[in-house]
């Protein structure tokens, strides 16, 4: 039988989603691929077809929902006003939308793929890296065209320097208990305000305002509930 | 980190009180008051420092301190001003996720434009402009986030920071704002009270915003956008503003007071607005207190009766908590009630009042109610009391900033 490439893409993330969903009962290193097919109503053998292997579900899952959401911002009725910074960040507030029901696993998905470290997590993600850094790297080009700032220096290191915030700030996030998560958007915003200051060359301010509040949120809270007698 | 501050804070005045106990042992009278005055200059640059550092309910805890004219040395209080000039807004994309997180939808939703530029930074949260989908032209007040969280025990700590001030009158105004603080923090709270005053006023030609139920929340509160100025505005720009809008800002007070028993204890020049109507406007409901005791407006309203009925007056004063002894009552009216009402006389019930010429008399009205506490007989009267009198006195206060020349018989 032929699919077409529309319900190939439906199906690759129908098995994401049923990854995603048996994960919040159970631990993913306890699933196992048949369970994940027929969660997704699927064969055992179709589930091949898409991810040879069980952690190949991880790297898809973050490949998936990371093009997703870059495709999303650009169908956003305010991406068009938005400077550079403000249509990162909204990037970033999509991505995390997007995941949001699926918390639990994304945890899963960055223990194993982050903290352990499986070396071949690396360069499976490279496609995913680099779809995230051509997107940065046109908006870039843009915002020079806009003279929203001036052609920056080392182009390519920043554009690796986003990813690794991107990555950074879900990493945060899945940590973040606050109401609506307004933590982690008030950290992309002050980074981001150190990027824009950055490029305007006025830096100390905002380094502080940033260190200020992580050292208020997290360090000071920590210390003080570690004091507290539960 | 805010209680940390906080906890820095007591410890310091702590300190400093100690300090000052062990200088003025041995010291004569006269170097004990210099070193008093000096003392509570230091208490205050602490309460400076640390408040300053608190974002939120810090920042409008020192603003209502510096309202309070006397309390704070000159130098602090000109500190405090710039503390505001300070405060970095929040950005547009924050300020879209809270109101995400409010609203329960995105704002496109709910807005067709919105404006990411706030026009007023308050010191809770700060002020936009937008226009709902609906085609209405809106402001909306947006809380800055953890307010709500934190302020309890912000306002747990601070009081007990004030009760170790030596200061009596320090300690007793913190307690009195973190009480309104605690209030002003509910916006639902405020768009109830719009609503209570808009009801009362609108047959009465005063605007009163209308709230947007549907897109107010604890946090964040959206009205109808009234098109005018502000008195604060007019002046800025030195443009005249006419006696009946004086006359109009005065009625509200008292006609609110009497006939609707509410109090709106902040009426400064950035809360009262000229439409382009020239019509009064009022806006900012946080500060306010609906349904207030009956004793108490029964004893203003007797106190600003042309001539004075003794046994009402007393009555009222007895209502409110006043030790006054059988047979002591004509003794109390003449010293304490007679010399106030006097006084209130020559700025209430006057045909003709310029109230630049008043400034001093207002202030020692203020005065004479402030230290109301020392007088034995008067110790357990109401304190909400003297609340509402230092409202009208702020009243009075904004008249004679401007200058206004205005019938005040009511
Ligand atoms: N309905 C409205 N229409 C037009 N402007 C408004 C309206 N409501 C508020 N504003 C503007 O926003 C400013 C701040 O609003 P408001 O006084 O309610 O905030 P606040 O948080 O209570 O401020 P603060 O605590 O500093 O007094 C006002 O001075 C006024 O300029």
């Amino acid at each position: 039988m032929k699919i077409s490439k529309d319900q190939k893409k439906k199906n690759f993330a129908l098995l994401l989603k049923a990854a995603a969903r048996l994960s919040q009962k159970k631990d993913f290193a306890e699933l196992t691929m048949r369970a994940i097919a027929s969660e997704a109503k699927m064969s055992e053998a179709a589930i091949y077809n898409y991810f040879p292997t069980k952690e190949s579900l991880l790297t898809g899952y973050l490949h998936w929902s990371i093009s997703e959401a870059l495709e999303k911002v650009k169908s956003h009725p305010s991406f068009l006003g938005m400077n550079f910074s403000e249509r990162l960040h909204l990037v970033i507030e999509s991505h995390l939308e997007l995941i949001e029901v699926d918390r639990d696993f994304v945890k899963q998905v960055y223990g194993h793929l982050f903290v352990q470290s499986i070396p071949f997590a690396q360069s499976s993600l490279k496609e995913t890296r680099k779809l995230y850094m051509d997107f940065v790297d046109r908006e870039m080009e843009e915002a020079v065209g806009r003279n929203e700032m001036t052609e920056p220096p080392f182009r390519g290191l920043l554009c690796e320097l986003f990813w690794d915030f991107h990555v950074g700030v879900i990493y945060y996030w899945l940590k973040d208990e606050s109401r609506g998560s307004i933590n982690t958007t008030q950290v992309i915003d002050l980074s981001l305000n150190i990027f824009n200051e950055l490029m305007r060359g006025g830096l100390m301010n905002k380094v502080y305002q940033l260190g200020h509040f992580l050292l208020k949120e997290h360090v000071l809270n920590k210390l003080f509930t570690l004091g507290k007698t539960e | 980190m805010k209680s940390k501050v906080l906890g820095e804070i007591a410890l310091r005045l702590a300190l400093e009180e100690i300090s000052f106990r062990a200088n003025s042992l041995f010291k004569p009278q006269g170097k004990v008051d210099s070193l008093k005055d000096e003392k509570n200059a230091k208490a205050g640059e602490i309460l400076l420092n640390g408040l300053s550092q608190l974002r939120g309910s810090g920042l409008k805890i020192l603003q209502n301190l510096a309202l309070e004219e006397g309390l704070l040395p000159e130098p602090t209080l000109r500190k405090i001003e710039s503390a505001f000039d300070q405060i970095e807004p929040l950005s547009g994309m924050v300020v879209r996720k809270i109101l995400k997180i409010e609203l329960g939808r995105p704002i496109e939703e709910v807005f067709s434009d919105f404006n990411d530029q706030a026009i007023a930074a308050a010191s809770l949260g700060q002020v936009h402009e937008a226009r709902m989908k609906s085609g209405e032209d809106v402001v909306l007040k947006v809380q800055y986030p953890h307010i709500a969280r934190d302020i309890h025990q912000e306002i747990r700590l601070l009081k007990s920071v004030a009760s170790q001030l030596s200061n009596d009158l320090i300690r007793r105004t913190i307690h009195e704002i973190s009480d309104h603080i605690l209030w002003e923090v509910d916006y639902l709270r405020e768009a109830e009270n719009l609503e209570t005053f808009r009801k009362f006023w609108t047959a009465k030609g005063v605007l009163i915003p209308e709230v947007i139920r549907s897109a107010s929340t604890e946090r964040v509160l959206t009205q109808k956008r009234v098109r005018g100025h502000t008195l604060m505005e007019l002046e800025r720009r030195g443009k005249p503003i006419s006696s009946s809008i004086f006359r109009a800002t005065f009625d509200f007070f008292y006609t609110s007071l009497f006939d609707l028993k509410a109090v709106h204890f902040d009426p400064h020049p950035g809360n009262f607005m000229v439409t382009s109507e020239g019509g009064l406007a009022v806006v900012d409901f946080g500060a306010v207190k609906v349904g207030l005791p009956e004793p108490e407006v029964f004893l203003m309203k007797a106190l600003v009766e042309p001539t004075l009925d003794q046994a009402l007056v007393i009555e009222g004063y007895r209502a409110l908590g006043a030790q006054i002894e059988a047979g002591g009552e004509a003794q109390f009216f003449q010293s304490v009630v007679i010399p106030y009402h006097e006084n209130l006389m020559q700025i209430v019930q006057n045909p003709d009042c310029h109230f630049r010429q008043k400034r001093e008399l207002i202030e020692n009205l203020r005065k004479t109610i402030l230290q109301q506490s020392s007088n034995p007989s008067l110790a357990q009267l109401s304190p909400e009391l003297s609340t509402v009198h230092k409202a009208n006195f702020s009243l009075f206060q904004m008249l004679a900033r401007f200058g206004a020349q205005i019938s005040t018989q009511l």
